[in-house]
Parts: C-alpha cells; structure tokens; sequence
C-alpha cells in the first residue's frame, strides 16, 4: 500500500491505494517536478511562427484537383432539376455529382458538387450550374417553429422535441413556498459558430486501392475509421495525416460530406484533391445552439439556495438534439427541477462547441444567482460561498476576489457618470475525466535520441509540448531533448480531442511508456556497469545509483540493440468492472472568473477592462501553455458574451452575416487585461493527476459579463450578446 | 471572381474612355479593397477591369490624390493641421492592411454593405432586380439607415465622405464629356433603379482628386465614430463636424452624418439649431434625430447618433 | 514636400524602381495596346515577375489571381494563410514595399515589380526575426493558423514604431484575428520584442528582401 495526497494545499485528501506491478508510481502532491509545473515554449511554436508547419490546407501535389460544393441559398425545398451541362463541358473540370430530388432542409445543403484542376475553374464552374427549386416555407426561430401550422422540419415528427423532465417539480414548489424571495426572469443567448481560422476540409489521396487523408480533424482516427466505412475498405488501407490543424473547438470529428465527396472526386480522377469550405460555408459547419431559458429560482434572507426551475428550449437546427444547458446544476438547491427541448428549425447543425451547453446555461444561472443575492441583499460572492460545494472553487474565489479588487463592488447602478464601472462573477464545473485506450511509444535509441508517438493530433491545445514534458519529466531530460511526433494513424491509437479528455487521457500513457523504457534502460546499465538497476534513477541527464557516473546518452549506449520500444496505455483496474486505478480528489474540475467592465450608458457600448480567471484543470503540467489555454477560453467568452451572433433572414433562413465582418469575434483593441491563473490541484484518477483544460474556462466568461454589466446598470440585460442596442433598450431607449 | 481582361490606365482621362459606354461589363480599380470582395462574391462580374493604380497624378496644393491610401492622408501633417476630421476618419477606417491599399477615390465610391445588397439572392432596388429586401418584415436591419430613402434603406459605409463633407470638399472628376468639379456634399444620392453605385458619378467618371480649401470651419473640425466591435467593424454611425466659435456663438458650423442614411449627408436641420447662437450641444443633437424613421431593428441609432453630435460639438468646442 | 505640405497623391509614395519594374513585367506578357494610354492583359495568364523575399520569381497567372493564390497555389508559399478570403482578418498579410496589406485583395498582377514579403521570407536562415523569437518565448501562437499573418503585422510594426506602446499594438494588429485568444501573449511578445529590438538594434522586418 502506498500514499497517495491529492488535492492541494490547505486542502489534502490522503488514499491508501495500490500501485500494480509494471505501473509508474502516481504523481501527487509529494513528487517533487523536475520540468512538470514549469513554463516550456510550444514544441511546434518555430514551425509556426515560420510559417513551416504544414496544416492540410497547405498540402500540395502537382496534379492536385479542388472540390467544392455549390450550395442551396433555400432552407427549405425540393432539388427539381440540376443542370451540370455547362459546368461539364468547361476544360479542367474533371469530376461532378448532383443531387436532384434531394429535400433541402437548411439554407447551405449541397445540391451539387464539383472537382477541377484550378480553383478558378471550380468556380466558374460552380456558377455556371442551373439549379431549379420547389422553395417551401421554412421556420428560422424557435419561436416560429413553435407555432401552431409552422412548417414541420423532419417528416419523423413535430419541431418540437422534448426533454425528459429532471428532478421534481413538487419539491421545487414546496422549497419555493419556504423561500423568502422567488425570482422569475427569462434568458436568452443566441447561435455562435466554430469559426474554425483554417475551415474544414481535407487532401485525398488515393494509392493503389488505399487512401490518405489529410484532414483538418480533431479526431484522425475518427476520420480514418469514418473513412474506411464510407468506401468499404480495412481501416488499415487509410491513413490520416493531421500534424497541424486550425482550431476545431468540437466541430471537427468528422468525416464530413465535403471530405467525403472530396475522396470520390479524387478515386475518380486518379488525382490528389483538396476540398477546404470557404468562410461561408465554415459557418455552416457547426454552431453552438441557442436557448430561451426560462428560471424561477428561490432563496431564503440566510442565503439559503432553495428552489431552481428551468424549462429550456434552443435550435440546433435540423439536429433533434443537443440543445441542452447546464443549468441549475453548479451549486446546492434544496429542490431543482428542469425540463430541455430541443426545437428543429430549417438551420444547419448544432455541433459539441467547447464545453456544450455550458456557457449559455451559466449565463442563465450565475445571473439568478446574482438576481437572488440582489433580492436578498446579499453580496453575490458571498451567497456563493455559502452554496457552493466545491472546495477549489472556494479556494479560487479567494484568489480571484482578492485578484479583482471585489470589494471596490459597489451596489448596482450606484457608480455616477454616464460610464459605468461593474463587477461581477461567475463559476464553472467540468468533469475531471480521462478515457483509457489512448497508447503511446516511446522509442530510446542507443545514440540517446528519444521519441513518442502518439496517431492523435495537437489542436492548438498543447499536446505535443504535454507529452515532450511528461515524458522527459520521467527521463530526466529536458523537454526539447525528446521529439514527438503526432498526427499520423499509423501510429498508436488516440482519441478525438473532445470533452477536454486529451491531456488527462494522453499524460498517464505518455508517463508509463517513459516509466517502463527507463525500467529496460536502467537493467541495461546493470547489466553494463553492474549495480541494483531497482536502486538507479534517472536525473537531470544523467543515471543516479549508479557505481559510475553516466549521461542519459551514455547510458543508451549500453544498449545491446539499435532502440528499445515500449508501449504505454492508462492502467486500470483488473477484475470486475474496471475503472480508473486511483481514486480522484472530488472528480471535477472548478472554475471562476471575475470581470470589470465599462458600459457607456449614452452609447450602451460595454467595454471589458479586466477578467480575472482561476482555473484548476488537475495537474498543472506547463503553466505558459496552460495560461494560453484559459486565455483562449475567456476571449471566446468575451467575444459570445458582446459580439459573436449568427443571423438568419428569417424569410429565407440563409445566414445573412456569414463573413468576418458581419460575424464578429473579438479583436485586440476588444480585449482587457487578463490574468489567468492556472490552479494546480492532484486531482488523482490516473499515474499523473493532471486533467481538463481546454473546455472549462471558457464557460464562466458571459456570466461574468452579464454580471458585471448588470452591476454598472442597475438594469440586467438577459440575452446575448450584450449590443449597444440591448444596452439602450436596457436603459429605456431613445431617451 | 468570373476572369477579366486586365487595362492598366497611365492616366485618368484613359481610364475613363474605357469605362465609358461599358456599363456593368467595366469596372475601375483603384486599391482594390471593396472591389475585389465583390468580384469574389460574383455580384459583379465584369469583362475588363481597369487599373488605376499606376496612374501618376500631379497632386497640386491643398489636394488629395484620388489614389493616395488612407493611410497616406491619416499620416499627412497638413491634413491633420487643418483638416482633422479628414485625418482623423481616414486614421479610423477599417485596419492597417486595408489603410495601406484602400485608396481617397475608392473610399468615396465604395458600395453599402447592405448583406442583401451583397448577395445577388435577394430582390435589391439598388442592383435592379426589384424592391428592397431589407425593409420588410422578416429582414435583419439592424446596421441599416434610420433616414432611409423611399426604396433603399441601406446605411453608407464611408468614413472619409462625411469628414470631407464637414470640411467642405471638392471633388475634381475626369470624363470624356467633360471634367467637373463637384461638393463631396453634392456627390451622392438617391440613385434609380438598378444604379449600384451611391454617386452621382457618370458612366466611366472618376474622381482625379479631393480639393481641400483651408478655413477656420475646417481648421476645427472632428470626426467621431461609434463601433459594436472596437477591432475592425464598419460604424454604427458617424459624425463629422466643424465649427467656427465667436467666443461662445456658433459663426458657422458644418455636421455631416455617415452610418444612418443610404448616402453620407449634411445634418441641416442640427447646423440651423445652433448657426449664430450660443453652442448648445443637446440642441444640435435633438434636431439630428428629428425625422429619424428607424426599421424594425435599428431604433438604438437614434439615441448613438444623438451622443455622437453631442461628443463632435463638445470635444469642438474646448 | 513644397512649402511644407505633402502632394498626397499616390505617385509621391510610389517606389521609382516598382513603377519601371512594372514596365518590365507588364512588357513580357502584354498584348497590343486596347486604346491609347492602356495596356491590356488577360483574360488569360499572363507572366508576372514578382520580387519575392528578395528574390526574382516568375509566375504565369490570370489576373484575376490574387497574390495570395498566387503564393500559395503557385508558388508553393503556403505560410501566408487564406481564413476569411475578404480582407477582415488579416491571416493573409503579407509586406507590399515593407507595408502590411491583405494579400487576399491584391491581385498578383498588381505586385509586379513590387518587393513582396512573406512569413518564409522574414527569418534570416536560422536566425528568428525579434519577433518569432519573442512569439516562441511567450508561447504567442496556438493552433498557429493566424500566426503567419500576426508575425508580418508585427513585424511591420517593428519596423515602423521603436518600442511600441500596448495601445499602439493593439492598434497595429487590429486587422488580424485570432480564434484561439493569443492576443494577451502576442502582446507581451511585441513588447519585448520591442523593446529588443530598441536596445540592440536588430534588424527590422523586410530586410530580408533588401
């Protein structure tokens, strides 16, 4: 039995656990870091700011041919007739399909596709095709297509699809007739989308019967077993190639119809294609849905969380699903109560959008809760001290409170001047998860070169630079003395980057390939040198134990062979059941953010001055990377909190915005200052404690902002994103 | 973008005769920043482009050549000494990349960016292909005019149109019938059917230059602006504004409004509230809005644009 | 300069040495004259000789091709990025005469004759521009797909302003954005990029294609 603390400091959890045989040692509170826990520029950062790294957008071949889709400006008809004549007949256009008699649900469904040998020609092409329509009528708003006599979306049932109620309604009004105060109010937020900078799409490749793919993916594997259904062939006859990639942020997990047309277009003409969306058609390509969010939430004077109802309902397009929010969930009610719909409108998907359903049900919920703490008059951090029950969240709210400045807090609406200053607040949870299955090689070759490989992909997250750090870590190296290699399935298996799993589910292998290389490594030198290879180590570059002295080189040196290989995978339970091989600190992970802002109640433009984030994702294994990741999760958030929205024509449904100029997302004269604070906590669960990262900080953000505006205000603006408009109507309009 | 022939002009009145009598199937080209996206879009699809940028001007005193950048007038010392609003609604358009290309000429001539302008799918007075699809119910209005014409509504994008307005500019214009010169304030209006275009401009017309007359009006001139996004963003509206103080009179004053009208127009009605009274900011802004006829969605630009003449008229007024 | 006033026309910023280049460029692949004072090209592809990161290139392009196709499909430059196709985010910037512009709205007809600067052209072999090396310290790229067109805005700035100011980086780099939120980094980057560059005296962006 061995000791395992997990949590952090000032708040410690000791676990008895076992350690299998053939397993590293876990990772906790006791082991002293060599490069874990310390800042290490980005593996990748020279081939990118070089302009060297080669995304799939950036594959060439000499004789590569371009796909496209032409797309219905329609959300909803009938393809009567698709005229490709004058399209075949143009030089250069080498492959084409139609797709008459298809039903066109939203505005952007392909009806017909083209590959030809320049992208000029494609898109002559793609103009020069004659499409006759049936236009129907089509439903853009839940609102409308709630409607009595609205237009039905899928012939499989009515727009509206409803949510299983959660919890019990009684109980929520039994607590709510206990409660001092009772709030009702309705929330909104509206459609974002990825807008992924480098869009979706791939190269294809066909050789001999087998095919490559160069996919802009958040998932290779997923790409190449989609792939390989698609065509009929072993999975082994694909392989995708993803080494770098643009941003996905849980839109890209394809195969996609565009890939997929792209790998036919390229089967037939025995040609290299590229098939990338355009910018418009990029905003097809996934949204986050949008919600009306109706709360009745209660509390007593004592700042007793009592009664929380939620009936929910959002788009996510032609998808019957996926329009759920978190929300109550986050902190103790006595009674909760929520019911989801998701309503079908002729728009295209919904897709997993960083941390789904999170930030706009926090938006909701952190707003009551504010709304509550003003009923009551009670300070909003304080009744969410009194609520919450997450020690590292009360741990962060120290951090950030003191970080902000909370106490410069005035009450609502009282700052004078016509700008005014708010603050306000907001929480997060994620879950700390960690998916078996992913393996990783290490590879140590007798000339001290090391290198892991792993076929799953870096999305900008960091993972290259992860592994380098934890592998090293356990070598005793230095980071930019081993190399990765991602992206590439012929390497070991991966997951799709997605629910903020990669690093929690990629360290634990990455440690016990390194763990168990150095067990071979150190019998080697035994072997060489004599000595307890039980009693070596290996630091700083160099074997400890040892009878003699020896480098980390000198020591591969003594291999009998060329290289020694070893596969690392998450240990985890034997026996029934399985599981995770060590118990987690609390099993999720916590977040908080605190933001100041500036709204000009003449022009009702909200500036945000500063947002202070505290963030613990487990294990902090490099803090720059890591503070790179909460900043990109609150910028988002400011930018879905004041910009970002998609807007249909609600006559036609066709994104009328769909560009970078009337899409907006934040800028840099948009931003404040901002301090991320990664927040280590052993988390436990698996050999290295570390956990999520990628989703949770970018879900408090608008709940802060909502927070902090309405703090300034004295009035509370409930729908996102907070324009000007919103903010002068707000404040009573045309004054 | 459908292929072009490509004629690069060595001087204005060449440039010109090409585009005269070509209607939609000649297009001229200066720095290329609003043309291009609407040749990628197809919504024009010309046969021959003609390049003005190889045009050597002989820019006299006191002008701005039509194909000097904007970034070149946001930077120019004599602009900002006498005529800052022009520097200064030059120095706020759009980013640096597009100040570094984006041209005087083209920025006076740059097309609305009315998204149903902009795709050829919907019915547009402008383009001529029926009535206006950003008035009626069901349309997304809310960057569009609040002084609308009777079959546009779009909202003019120009930054440096109404600055010059206030300042009083001239434009010199080069055609085969005739060159002219023309008030900046003159230059746009409502156009028939089917005129893409905002100007008055003939077929093949160009703007030479921008003819700045120095005068204490412009000497004390401004340029504010409010953007949803502070990062790139076209305005919500603008104001451009001069003014001549005799200790706390009003002597004269010239305000012009970009944003809230489908052309760049002079704010009279604001001018008259305060011309020969004592500076009364809220006056001018009250009379701005009067007759503001907002759409569906646009009704928060009445109170932006209210505050925009209150700040113009007080920042010049200190 | 007369009388203390700039002429602002375009042709007092116009490099001597881009207009005759052009006459070169232009005379290689031009048709008989449309009209007097014209000279005509294309339709079809038309040879264009660019000066690329300080190097001649040629190329054959239809001048409806924007200098960005023409890097990317044709010259196999693939650094420079096309994300929005439209001007509004700069993923494309590349230096025209040692000033930023969305190469996306160029057409690459129009950069004959002119120095053209890409993200492969600023390192000089191994040696990072102030600027990439400060990006790499401050961990200033993500998913890295902005980058390229950050690094050239950046550096153009560098070249401009010694010691920039916050506000004047914020500035600078207000047509390019980013999805993945590396603003906070890239500023720091620029600053002490900077304030290097002030202090030591390294080279300025674009003299690798001098």
């Amino acid at each position: 039995m061995s000791e395992l603390r997990l949590g952090f400091p000032g708040n410690e959890k000791k676990e008895d656990v076992e350690i299998p045989p053939g397993t590293p040692p876990p990772w906790d509170l006791s082991t002293p870091h060599a490069v874990v826990g310390k800042d290490h520029p980005r593996l990748d950062a020279v081939a990118k700011v070089t302009g060297q790294a080669k995304y799939a957008y950036d594959i060439r071949f000499k004789d590569l041919i371009y796909a496209k889709f032409l797309r219905s400006p329609h959300a909803s008809a009938k393809v009567k007739r698709v005229d490709l004549s004058r399209a075949k007949a143009m030089p250069g256009v080498v492959y084409t399909e139609a797709y008459e008699g298809e039903t066109i649900r939203f505005a952007g469904q392909q009806v017909a596709g083209v590959a030809a040998e320049s992208e000029e020609i494609l898109d002559d092409a793609l103009r020069a095709i004659v499409v006759e329509y049936d236009v129907l009528p089509c439903v853009t708003t839940v609102e409308d297509a709630l409607r009595d006599g609205a237009p039905q979306v899928l012939a499989d049932g009515a727009n509206l699809r409803e949510g299983r109620p959660q919890g019990n309604l009684q109980l929520v009004e039994k607590a709510h007739a206990e409660a001092d105060a009772v709030v009702e109010a309705l929330y909104r937020t509206q459609v974002q989308t990825h807008s992924c900078l480098e869009t979706h799409g791939s190269v294809c490749k066909w050789d001999d019967g087998k095919l490559t793919v160069w996919s802009s993916t958040q998932s290779t594997f997923g790409v190449r077993d989609g792939m390989a259904r698609t065509f009929g062939i072993p999975q082994s006859d694909v392989t995708v190639i993803t080494e770098h990639m643009g941003g996905g942020f849980g839109s890209k997990f394809g195969p996609d119809a565009w890939d997929q047309f792209c790998a036919r277009a390229a089967r037939a003409a025995k040609r290299p294609c590229k098939a990338l969306l355009d910018r418009r058609e990029e905003h097809i390509a996934g949204n986050r849905p949008d919600s009306i969010q109706r709360c009745r939430f209660s509390v007593k004077k004592d700042g007793t969380l009592m009664g929380a109802e939620v009936r929910s309902q959002g788009t996510s397009g032609v998808s019957a699903g996926g329009a759920n929010v978190y929300n109550p969930g986050l902190y103790r009610f006595r009674a909760a109560y929520s019911q989801q719909d998701t309503v079908l409108t002729n728009a295209s998907s919904g897709r997993a959008f960083r941390a789904p359903g999170h930030p706009q049900g926090v938006f909701a919920l952190e707003g009551m809760i504010d709304e509550l703490a003003e009923a009551i008059g009670m300070d909003p951090l304080e009744l969410r001290r009194k609520n919450d029950p997450n020690v590292v969240r009360l741990a962060e709210y120290e951090i950030g409170a003191r970080e902000i400045g909370w106490h410069r807090r005035k009450k609502p609406g009282s700052d004078t001047g016509p700008v005014k200053r708010g603050l306000g607040m907001a929480s997060g949870r994620w879950g700390h998860n960690a998916r078996p299955g992913t393996e990783v090689r290490c590879t140590i070759g007798r000339d001290g070169s090391v290198l892991f490989a792993n076929g799953s992909q870096d999305i900008g997250t960091g993972t290259r630079t992860v592994i380098a750090i934890v592998g090293a870590e356990e070598l005793g190296l230095k980071p930019s003395e081993v190399e990765v290699r991602l992206g590439n399935t012929n390497d070991p298996y991966g997951h799709g980057s997605g629910g903020s799993v990669t690093t929690p589910s990629i360290a634990p292998p990455v440690h016990a390939a390194a763990w168990q290389a150095k067990q071979e490594l150190l019998k080697h030198v035994a072997a060489a040198v004599g000595g307890d290879a039980q009693k070596m180590d290996l630091r700083d570059g160099k074997v400890t134990g040892a009878p003699r002295e020896l480098t980390f080189k000198q020591a591969c040196g003594t291999m009998p062979v060329d290289q020694l290989t070893t596969l690392g995978h998450m240990a985890q339970k034997s026996g029934r059941g399985g599981g995770h091989l060590y118990p987690s600190f609390n099993g999720e992970v916590a977040g908080v953010q605190f933001a100041e802002v500036l709204v000009d109640t003449r022009t009702g433009v909200v500036r945000v001055v500063k947002i202070v984030a505290v963030q613990d994702c487990g294990l902090v294994i490099d803090p720059l990377t890591a503070k790179s990741q909460i900043n990109g999760g609150v910028i988002q958030g400011i930018s879905y909190a004041l910009f970002e929205e998609r807007i249909l024509d609600r006559r036609t449904g066709d994104q009328v915005n769909a560009d970078f100029l009337g899409y907006k997302i934040a800028g840099t004269l948009d931003m404040p200052e901002i301090v991320s604070i990664p927040f280590s906590v052993s988390q436990g669960m698996t050999s290295t404690g570390a956990s999520s990262l990628g989703e949770p900080p970018t879900v408090p953000t608008s709940g802060a902002i909502g927070n902090a505006v309405a703090n300034a205000l004295g009035v509370r603006v409930r729908s996102l994103p907070i324009t000007p408009a919103k903010v002068l109507a707000a404040l009573g309009g045309a004054r | 973008m459908k292929a072009f022939a490509y004629l690069t002009a060595d001087g204005f009145e060449a440039a010109s005769r090409a585009l005269a009598g070509k209607g939609p199937r000649a297009v001229a080209k200066a720095g290329g920043t609003d043309l291009l996206p609407l040749l990628k879009s197809r919504l024009f699809e010309p046969d021959e482009v003609v390049n003005l940028q190889r045009i050597r001007s002989d820019g006299r005193n006191g002008e701005l050549g039509a194909l000097a950048t904007l970034a070149e007038v946001a930077a120019a010392a004599w602009v900002r000494e006498d005529f800052p609003a022009v520097a200064k609604a030059a120095g706020e358009a759009a980013t640096p990349q597009i100040r570094n290309a984006g041209t005087v000429g083209g920025n006076l001539c740059q097309h609305t960016r009315c998204w149903y302008f902009r795709d050829a799918n919907y019915t547009c007075h402008k383009r001529g292909t029926g009535d206006c699809s950003a008035a009626p119910d069901g349309a997304q209005n809310r960057y569009h005019a609040i002084f609308p014409h009777k079959r546009c509504v779009s909202a003019h994008p120009s930054n440096l149109a109404p600055a010059l307005i206030a300042v009083g500019a001239k434009v010199i214009c080069v055609h085969p019938d005739g060159d002219r010169t023309v008030d900046v304030e003159l230059l746009y209006d409502e156009g028939p059917k089917g005129r893409t275009s905002d100007t008055i401009l003939r077929e093949g017309e160009l703007i030479r230059a921008v003819v700045l007359e120095p005068t204490p009006l412009a000497k004390r001139s401004t340029y504010v602006e409010l953007r949803e996004r502070q990062s790139f963003d076209f305005a919500l509206a603008s104001v451009a504004a001069a003014i001549e103080l005799d200790g706390d009179v009003v002597k004269d004053v010239r305000i012009a409004f970009g944003g809230v009208a489908p052309i760049p127009c002079r704010a009279k009605a604001a001018e008259n509230a305060i011309r020969g009274k004592k500076l009364d900011v809220d006056a001018a802004a009250r009379a701005a809005v009067a007759g503001a006829t907002p759409l569906s969605d646009n009704a928060y630009k009445v109170p932006v644009l209210k505050e925009l003449v209150r700040r113009a008229l007080t920042e010049l007024a200190s | 300069m007369e009388d203390g006033r700039i002429r602002v026309s375009r042709r007092d910023v116009l490099r001597g040495a881009g207009a005759a280049a052009l006459v070169g460029a232009v005379a290689r692949g031009q048709e008989p004259a449309a009209a007097e004072g014209l000279v005509r090209m294309g339709p079809d592809a038309v040879p264009v000789r660019l000066t690329l990161n300080g190097a001649a290139r040629d190329v054959s392009v239809e001048p409806r091709v924007t200098l960005l196709d023409a890097l990317r499909e044709r010259l196999d430059l693939t650094g420079t990025k096309r994300i929005c196709d439209h001007g509004a985010c700069g993923g494309c910037t590349v230096l025209l005469d040692g000033k930023p512009v969305n190469s996306c709205l160029v057409l690459a007809v129009d950069a004959a004759g002119r120095e053209v600067l890409t993200i492969e052209g600023l390192a000089r072999g191994d040696a990072l521009h102030p600027v990439q090396a400060a990006f790499v310290k401050h961990d200033a790229a993500m998913c890295g797909f902005c980058t390229p067109g950050m690094v050239m805005s950046c550096a153009a700035l560098l070249d401009a302003t010694k010691n920039p100011t916050e506000e004047e980086i914020r500035h600078a780099l207000a047509g390019n954005l980013c999805r993945c939120g590396t603003y906070p980094h890239i500023f720091a980057a620029v600053r002490e990029a900077g304030g290097a560059q002030g202090a030591g005296g390294a080279g300025g962006a674009g003299e690798g294609a001098r």
